[in-house]
């Protein structure tokens, strides 16, 4: 462009050089576009600082807003919104479901809520201030649930459970266990304390000619037979002893009977120290890794998940189950009976270890319990507290096992019921998220008679020798971090030294380990707290 | 074509490009057969475990249980609702969005865009977008597993430059002869796009047939839950090895293997029936998004 300098001449001020003239201004040479693209990511810049400032503030706030507490249906009739986990057929509207709605005259919003999201949703439920009128807390311990608690999140309901009688037949012990700062904020739904039991094929042993095993080297003498001697006698080579799977899983009863302690076990000194390192386990491990070496054990343990492990024992291939849960044993006769007529399984007492030691890791006698959140009207509470109180009534249990007579069940000629499809259709078990203290509740009421009985008996039987945990309400600070990690570090180390991949003294590194990544803290947290509490 | 006689390595490459690729195909086919097989297969057979390729006897107990579940039937037509109202809802949005954002002249354009991109990235998280479908009144209703993600910003980014690829001769001959431009957006724009359409309506399809999580976070009434909440229910429940926590044995239900099975082709066999329809538009919309020209 003209400047004009070589002869002397301006045609155009100095100034204007880098410019250029469009509709009759100065302008730079920038195009528009690109002038705009400059206020353009001023704008993205201050959005995206607005937007990380109120989802920051928005995200602090958990309890948030609250929902309206005393909403009333049509009709004057009072809402009661329940919600729990679900882990079979939804429930449907029903006769059952109306005859409730029309005994506490209120209308009833069941929120059965699928299992495997059932910790999601709970969390979304309470971060976003739109709770349910009552639900169901599953974790147990659980920090998140005590510092709700503390920011008042949830009421005490000390008051209202006191007069309710079938609330009240729940063991002591039980709410001293869920109790936070002196009050109850919840009302547990109670269960057995042992549930567990031995199971074996009575008939392998027989034709074995082999006693039923009471220590733990007879327990290992007739796994390795029931691997070598083809128990079943049918000339094949296809049956080994002891069922397993992945995480070194049902294998409660063997490390009781090597004294491991539930969780925590008291020491010599009386400090406590975690199951997972205690010298008791090395041993145990060692037991496990001989057997496993000499094929005593599944070879397929590290990649089988609980429903395999079940069906190995289901399908006549393993022989002895060392934890099997007492309300499943319906199920694996049941099945076992299909592929093997003859096949006897029958439920024995836990192993005695070397120090005569025996028993079940003993459970926290419920499972999860019923908050109310803090804005909800008295009215309302003692309405929820009623509707509880009836579900945990004999009448109202029967009506979930079995349902309204000749619709959901037929009564037999000799007393006995049996269930109808309609009863599993309708999800008649889950209209009712509670359930009265019943020792008993594992007997499968769908299954014959005769293993009813079975059940009854073991679990009569396991009823006292349950391993109790010393801190079972105790959640140490730096397990809420690190707990995971341990775990996994935990599990990693015990499948390689059972399979025989690490040798034995690989638990010594482990314990190491477990101690550097957080382990010692957590020792010393939870023994302070013992202490405390003593 | 070959006008000579193939070399010997030709034919060598050959073969084994051919074992290669039949290795790979069965390699996926095989666990949908064990599927299928153990579905029809009695009961006795699946415990006695092994590889089943074939059923011993053909067994349709399995399908009269799911299908005499009254709850099943109940979520089978839900999704198959969810399905077709869901991906009509999609794809008109979608399309109703991506067509003006085509047009350059639009005003606006690159911050809407951007915006639209800002979404891919980021996100708002479960509890804040819980609280946004809770005010717009969309809990509990079907609406809320079809609205919240109506419009996918990858899907809309694409159709986008799919319209921006059409001549603009054709849209304005058309407006000369006097179309609305909803006249041009429907009656030439989209038949013009029907290999982006088919392809987004296959991929809206399938993604509203697999919702779970939004049903089960946003709706509370049973009865309007899809066939994906009841299947997990019935199949991973009872997988996890943490027996102490969340997971009560009294109130499990293990269902024998061979009821997953079925459960698993009655819910994956309508959308495989789909797919030979769409068929067709695939073979053009391979190249979407590409360069035009």
């Amino acid at each position: 462009m003209e400047c004009g300098v070589l002869d002397g001449t301006i045609s155009r001020p100095l100034y204007t050089m880098n410019l250029v003239k469009r509709g009759g201004k100065w302008m730079s040479k920038k195009p528009v576009s690109r002038r705009k693209k400059g206020v353009f990511q001023l704008f993205l810049l201050i959005s995206i600082i607005v937007s990380l400032v109120i989802s920051g503030c928005s995200n602090s706030e958990k309890s948030g807003s609250e929902s309206s507490g005393g909403a009333k249906g049509e009709g004057g009739k009072m809402k009661i919104s329940m919600m729990y986990p679900l882990y079979t057929t939804p429930p449907e509207k029903n006769d059952i479901w109306k005859q409730i709605e029309e005994k506490f005259n209120v209308e009833l919003d069941l929120m059965a809520v699928p299992a495997n999201n059932y910790s999601e949703k709970l969390q979304v439920m309470v971060a976003s201030g739109d709770m349910p009128d009552t639900m169901v807390w599953t974790d147990f311990p659980d920090a998140e649930l005590n510092s709700y608690v503390e920011q008042g999140a949830f009421q005490p309901l000390d008051a209202f459970i006191e007069g309710a009688t079938h609330i009240q037949e729940t063991p002591q012990e039980i709410f001293d266990t869920i109790e936070i700062d002196g009050s109850v904020y919840g009302v547990p739904r109670t269960r057995a304390l042992n549930r567990s039991a031995v199971m074996i094929r009575k008939d392998w042993l027989d034709n074995l000619g082999l006693p039923i095993p009471k220590t733990v080297e007879e327990f290992y003498e007739t796994a390795i037979k029931f691997t070598t001697d083809d128990p079943d006698g049918n000339g094949k080579d296809d049956t080994f002893g002891i069922v397993m799977g992945e995480n070194v899983s049902h294998m409660d009863s063997l490390y009781m009977a090597f004294d491991t302690g539930n969780g925590w076990r008291v020491m010599e000194d009386g400090t406590l120290m975690s199951m997972d390192i205690v010298p008791q386990r090395k041993e145990a491990l060692g037991w496990l890794r001989d057997l496993y070496a000499q094929g005593g054990i599944d070879k397929d343990f590290p990649v089988l998940k609980n429903t395999q492990v079940w069906e190995k024992l289901e399908g006549g291939k393993g022989g002895i189950m060392l934890a099997g849960q007492i309300s499943d044993f319906a199920r694996y006769v049941e099945n076992l009976k299909k592929v093997d007529a003859n096949g006897n399984l029958i439920m024995i007492d836990p192993p005695v270890g070397p120090t005569g030691k025996f028993g079940w890791s003993q459970s926290s006698g419920f499972f999860g319990q019923w908050v109310v959140p803090h804005d909800r009207s008295e009215e309302k509470v003692k309405k929820i507290i009623e509707i509880l109180d009836w579900q945990a009534s004999q009448e109202a249990y029967d009506l979930k096992r079995y349902g309204l007579e000749d619709v959901h069940h037929t009564v037999n000629a000799d007393g006995t019921k049996t269930l109808t499809d309609a009863w599993t259709n309708e999800g008649v078990d889950n209209i009712f998220g509670h359930n009265p203290y019943d020792p008993y509740m594992y007997v499968v009421t769908s299954a014959p008679q005769e293993v009813q009985d079975m059940q009854a008996e073991a679990l009569d039987r396991v009823v006292d020798t349950g391993v109790v945990n010393p801190v079972l309400a105790y959640v140490a600070p730096t397990y809420v971090d690190k707990g995971t990690d341990l775990v996994k570090t935990r599990d990693e180390y015990f499948v390689k030294i059972v399979s025989g991949e690490l040798p034995l003294d690989a638990f010594d590194e482990f314990k190491e380990k477990w101690l550097q990544g957080g382990g010692q803290q957590i020792t010393d947290e939870v023994n302070a707290w013992y202490k405390e509490n003593q | 074509m070959y006008h000579y006689k193939p070399t010997l390595g030709s034919r060598i490459f050959d073969v084994s490009n051919y074992t290669i690729l039949v290795l790979c195909g069965l390699a996926t086919l095989l666990p949908f057969i064990y599927i299928l097989a153990v579905s029809f297969a009695p009961i006795e057979q699946v415990l006695r475990g092994g590889l089943i390729l074939w059923p011993e006897k053909f067994t349709l107990t399995a399908y009269n249980t799911i299908f005499s579940n009254s709850s099943f039937i109940r979520s089978l037509w839900v999704t198959v609702l969810l399905t077709v109202v869901g991906t009509f809802t999609n794809v008109v949005l979608t399309g109703l969005m991506a067509y003006p954002l085509a047009k350059k002249t639009l005003k606006g354009r690159r911050v809407i865009l951007f915006l639209v991109l800002f979404t891919m990235l980021f996100n708002g998280g479960m509890i804040p977008t819980y609280m946004v479908v809770k005010w717009t009144g969309l809990i509990n209703t079907l609406w809320a597993m079809i609205l919240p993600m109506a419009i996918s910003a990858f899907n809309l980014i694409i159709m986008k430059n799919f319209f921006q690829s059409i001549p603009e001769e054709i849209e304005e001959s058309a407006r000369i002869d006097g179309s609305t431009h909803f006249g041009v957006l429907f009656k030439i724009v989209f038949p013009l796009s029907m290999p982006a359409i088919a392809t987004f309506t296959l991929f809206y399809s399938v993604y509203h047939w697999n919702q779970f999580f939004a049903a089960i976070i946003y709706v509370h009434d049973t009865g309007l839950w899809p066939i994906q909440v009841l299947l997990r229910q019935m199949i991973i429940i009872g997988e996890t090895t943490e027996f102490n926590q969340a997971m009560d044995s009294t109130e499990m239900q293990v269902l024998p293997t061979t009821i997953k099975m079925a459960a698993i082709v009655v819910a994956t066999v309508p959308i495989l029936i789909v797919y030979p329809f769409l068929q067709k538009h695939f073979a053009k919309g391979v190249m979407l998004g590409s360069v035009k020209g």
